[in-house]
């Protein structure tokens, strides 16, 4: 457990289906505000899951999720939508619309989040500074490389202003120089939005420096609890 | 997804394509005693004969389609561009302006050989587009291992198995398609040796006998058989696309033929000439007057007198694709969506197909039984009909492009709109939609194909007798001459349009599969 007070995520017995024979848990997990843990594990033992679970993207079949102190998931039962739980999710390989240019994309969950059209501009402005994106307001994702498709994406999830951001290998398809810019980025992103992130990596050294924490899932989809640092 | 969507989607295709289905069944459950005698000696003949068309044809159109396809889609044969859009002019084509054709050229051969050889030419583009598919799907890492270890006998070797399952879901819709058809086979058997397949036994029980549970009764060996080609095309078809995607996909580089590539063309070339060129050479022969001497005049003549007398059929018929096409959309987006996404989709893919698993015929039957009531005559004598019966007839065509498009796109492009706090109708139209624009198109063109050249079912349905190839069918049984041929290019070069248009205009490839 973290020394943050307040709790942004608390998960208790949590299990979840994940196919014929994988399963997801049980495993209780506390972060708490402003951290950055690492969640690390081998292939297919179920951490990306996980972010799906806390985002509502998949359902649980067993325990409670809690975010910020709100019951999101009590079993089976859903008791907030994806849309409603204040996440920003960063996923594998940016999952960018291909036929929106950089632009569309922001306006579009501008607009799903009710937010006045004439305050989009500013708000665009806003998030491209954040990320450091200015001037490719009307690229498409192909016309991106990869560093940038990433900091797109990372605008997209934070255009809704979440309190909780998910980060799903962020940084697999880039080199070196664009890793260390770009968790540099979440880092400076987190204090400056009071943000809490979960970020899951196969590699363990990937963002140690910058984490509070590291938490270890074995392949059975439960955390090594003696392993945490 | 949408629930309303889903169920209002449901609903529609419920009436159109599955309430027509059911209400014959139900005719059979009523009475069993039509199934007695059902698998008699002059029904299992006719079972036999329609399987040996079926057969016959797949086997052509996977000997002939494989190849075609694979060499127009990815190597240096000459021509390979126009080759693949004339390679789609027999499907294109009625199978009945194919058999108008050939029929004077061959007068010779007529019966079994005649019927299985026109429904091989006319299948064999859905067995090359197939083929086509997934041999572009080739990622250029594979093929270049392959190639490092062996050149290209190592390359078509490696590829021979990821070919193979599209290459046999193709044949599986060519033995559905061949199977079912009954104008072909009659025009064919109107001269000379009868060659009688099931789909006759099946009209000539409604029509004859007027005994629509006899003509059930008798179709369901012709279901069952027409469903034993169906499913594997299904299963098929999941493995064709599945074994070729891959997230970070290179498309793979043309391939020299070397010493092959000139003879390989004129194998190519020959097939071409064979299904559209030699066709479509004697129609425009015929048109403008034929054996009795060609002339322009003759030519323009024959073109203004089709278009005077059958004006109204051509709108007509055009009217009806056009609408049903563009119902489907929709309807195959959400059910498409709905197969890709859901866990037991394949049920659902199940019950889309089932109405092609039915003999056109039939289906034809099933939709005179389920409207013609009097409280429904309104309905049943109108252009709503026509548009009702092609929509069920042939939603499942695109609704299976749109499953197959939905299943290659990132789920994750839909959950980061959901998190973004999207609907499922916005999640749809904006973000599953625009990344299906070919396939959607592209199902909606195959749609309108379908139904301009649907005959079958028209053949029954009265309000389907002011469609163009109503008229046509009755045209070429009174003889052939100029009016014929013209109208025929006409029809032609009407269901041609759209898919000329976006080739023309469009700029992305079409992705008209099931």
């Amino acid at each position: 457990m973290s020394d943050q007070t307040q709790s942004a995520v608390a998960v208790r017995g949590l299990r979840a289906r994940l196919g014929a024979e994988a399963t997801l848990g049980p495993l209780d997990l506390d972060l708490g505000t402003g951290e950055h843990v690492l969640l690390v594990g081998p292939s297919g033992c179920g951490k990306s899951s996980l972010l799906r679970v806390l985002a509502g993207l998949l359902g649980p079949s067993d325990g409670q999720v809690s975010l910020f102190g709100r019951c999101v998931s009590r079993g089976p039962q859903t008791q907030v939508r994806p849309q409603d739980r204040g996440i920003g999710f960063l996923f594998q390989g940016g999952a960018l619309w291909p036929h929106m240019n950089a632009a569309a994309h922001l306006d579009f969950v501008l607009r799903c989040a009710d937010v006045p059209p004439a305050e989009w501009a500013a708000r665009r402005a806003e998030l491209f500074a954040q990320v450091d994106l200015q001037g490719f307001e009307d690229r498409r994702p192909g016309g991106l490389s990869g560093g940038e498709a990433q900091r797109l994406a990372l605008a997209r999830a934070l255009a809704p202003r979440p309190r909780l951001l998910l980060l799903d290998e962020p940084l697999g398809p880039l080199d070196a120089e664009r890793r260390m810019g770009l968790l540099e980025l979440f880092n400076s992103l987190r204090e400056r939005l009071d943000l809490t992130i979960l970020h899951v990596t196969h590699d363990p050294a990937e963002a140690a420096a910058l984490a509070s924490r590291t938490l270890y899932m074995q392949q059975d989809g439960t955390l090594d609890l003696e392993r945490q640092a | 997804m949408s629930r309303s969507l889903l169920t209002l989607s449901l609903t529609l295709l419920a009436l159109a394509g599955l309430a027509p289905v059911a209400i014959m069944a139900l005719g059979v459950v009523q009475d069993p005693g039509v199934l007695k005698g059902l698998l008699d000696e002059r029904t299992l003949s006719l079972l036999g004969r329609t399987l040996l068309l079926g057969g016959g044809a797949a086997g052509l159109s996977l000997i002939f389609g494989a190849p075609f396809g694979y060499l127009t889609a990815r190597t240096d044969l000459p021509g390979a561009a126009w080759l693949r859009s004339l390679g789609l002019v027999p499907l294109i084509m009625p199978p009945l302006l194919l058999a108008v054709s050939w029929t004077v050229l061959l007068p010779q051969l007529r019966g079994a050989s005649m019927t299985t050889l026109l429904m091989g030419l006319s299948t064999f583009p859905i067995v090359a587009l197939f083929t086509a598919k997934a041999a572009r799907r080739m990622d250029r890492r594979r093929e270049e291992a392959a190639l490092l270890s062996g050149g290209l006998p190592a390359v078509l070797r490696m590829e021979f198995r990821l070919l193979l399952p599209a290459a046999l879901s193709g044949a599986c819709f060519a033995f559905l398609f061949a199977a079912s058809d009954f104008a072909l086979p009659d025009f064919v058997s109107s001269v000379g040796p009868k060659f009688n397949v099931y789909a006759d036994e099946v009209f000539a029980n409604w029509r004859v006998e007027e005994d629509d549970s006899r003509a059930v009764a008798t179709a369901l060996p012709l279901v069952l058989l027409i469903l034993s080609a169906l499913l594997p095309a299904l299963a098929l078809r999941r493995r064709g696309a599945l074994a070729t995607l891959d997230s970070d996909f290179i498309a793979p580089r043309t391939l020299g033929l070397g010493k092959w590539r000139w003879g390989l063309a004129a194998l190519a070339w020959g097939l071409v000439t064979l299904g559209a060129l030699i066709p479509l050479g004697r129609m425009l022969f015929e048109a403008g007057g034929g054996p009795t001497g060609w002339s322009l005049g003759k030519f323009q003549a024959a073109f203004a007198k089709a278009l005077d007398l059958c004006r109204d059929n051509l709108l007509a018929s055009l009217g009806y694709s056009i609408l049903a096409a563009t119902l489907a959309l929709p309807l195959a987006l959400v059910l498409g969506h709905a197969i890709a996404r859901w866990r037991h989709g394949w049920l659902l893919e199940l019950l889309c197909v089932l109405p092609l698993a039915v003999p056109a015929i039939l289906f034809g039957i099933g939709n005179i039984t389920l409207w013609n009531h009097t409280w429904t005559y309104g309905f049943y004598g109108s252009g709503g009909m026509v548009v009702l019966l092609y929509v069920g007839r042939f939603l499942a065509f695109p609704t299976l492009i749109s499953s197959g498009a939905v299943a290659s796109l990132d789920p994750q492009l839909e959950q980061a709109a959901e998190l973004a706090g999207a609907g499922p109708i916005r999640r749809l139209a904006k973000i599953v939609a625009p990344g299906l624009l070919p396939s959607l198109v592209g199902g909606w063109i195959l749609m309108f194909v379908l139904a301009m050249r649907e005959l079958d079912a028209a053949i029954l349905v009265p309000a389907a007798n002011d469609t163009v190839m109503f008229r046509m069918f009755n045209a070429v049984h009174f003889g052939r001459d100029d009016f014929v041929a013209a109208l025929a290019l006409l029809i032609l070069f009407v269901t041609i349009v759209p898919g000329l248009l976006w080739r023309l205009f469009g700029g992305k490839e079409l992705e008209v599969l099931p």
